[in-house]
């Protein structure tokens, strides 16, 4: 994988220039949100980057608590990383957008209410995350608190249609009317996105387990004998 | 605020969250290689004779 990864980074970013640059150059105008629209051709992706991530998180976790695999907890903690990330983007370009439609920055209506409540989750996991370092039993509390936020995501997916929210449904059955040409860049900015996300994730990854692997270095190190008594039998080691 | 400044700011809302992002990846990257190159250091200085073992290198 760490092979590609410098191919899949720059296919990740030349997907995201072509997906904004189709975003302002080929989509057209949205007819009623007008220029504001466009920011959905990056929300949408973002948001689904940010279930895709949450949801890789309580799966990882999962696997953790059941068998107590450390690579899992290890990608657990790169995939609550990126769904924080992408759940930032969606909480920052929705209330912009909302500024420019319902002039109003926030609406305490059920799916904006949910993400938040998404992202607190995230944030919490993370600061989790970072005590868990120290103290490696937190990580298991840390993995419950992961599957938690899981639980929140068929939650926001259903809060539009069954409290009848004010957030535009974009995708699936009931919304969207979108053009071709609005599906072409929406579809590009999914893809782009979901590439994006995939190379944050393994660069995360990657730097979660060199973290661990370079604590056990330092502990090693640290219990490691002086030179002077290292191979001899004078001084038996310490238990 | 118009709806051109507006989704012209939530753009460059996407960018700096993005290069931040990649920001901070990059500087753990680089705290953890120079935390890796202050262990190595440590212990070739542990296997000299002549000279004291110096202490590992401290994580934050």
């Amino acid at each position: 994988m760490d092979r590609w990864l410098p191919w899949l980074a720059a296919a990740a970013g030349a997907a995201v220039v072509a997906a904004v640059g189709l975003a302002w150059l080929y989509a057209p105008v949205e007819a009623v949100m007008g220029l504001s629209q466009k920011i959905f051709y990056f929300h949408v992706p973002s948001a689904w980057a940010m279930y895709a991530a949450t949801g890789l998180c309580g799966i990882a976790s999962t696997v953790y608590l059941v068998t107590n695999a450390e690579r899992a907890d290890a990608l657990a903690a790169a995939a609550g990383s990126v769904a924080l990330l992408f759940s930032v983007v969606v909480l920052v370009t929705g209330p912009i957008w909302a500024r420019a439609a319902w002039s109003v920055w926030w609406r305490w209506e059920p799916r904006l209410t949910t993400v938040l409540v998404l992202a607190l989750l995230l944030a919490a996991y993370a600061v989790l995350r970072r005590a868990a370092a120290r103290t490696p039993r937190l990580a298991r509390f840390a993995a419950a608190l992961a599957i938690l936020a899981v639980i929140d995501l068929p939650i926001i997916h259903l809060a539009v249609r069954k409290w009848r929210g004010n957030h535009p449904t974009v995708l699936g059955s009931g919304g969207g009317g979108l053009s071709t040409e609005m599906a072409v860049t929406l579809g590009v900015g999914l893809v782009a996105f979901t590439t994006l996300a995939l190379v944050l994730l393994r660069l995360r990854y990657r730097l979660e387990l060199a973290r661990r692997e370079l604590d056990r270095l330092v502990v090693a190190a640290a219990n490691a004998p002086p030179p002077e008594t290292r191979g001899g039998e004078s001084c038996p080691p310490k238990p | 605020m118009s709806a051109e400044t507006l989704t012209v700011a939530a753009y460059v809302a996407l960018w700096l969250v993005l290069t931040g992002y990649v920001v901070l990846l990059a500087r753990r990257q680089s705290r953890l290689e120079a935390d890796l190159r202050a262990l190595r250091a440590s212990q070739e200085g542990s296997r000299t004779p002549s000279s004291p073992p110096p202490a590992p290198a401290a994580r934050p």
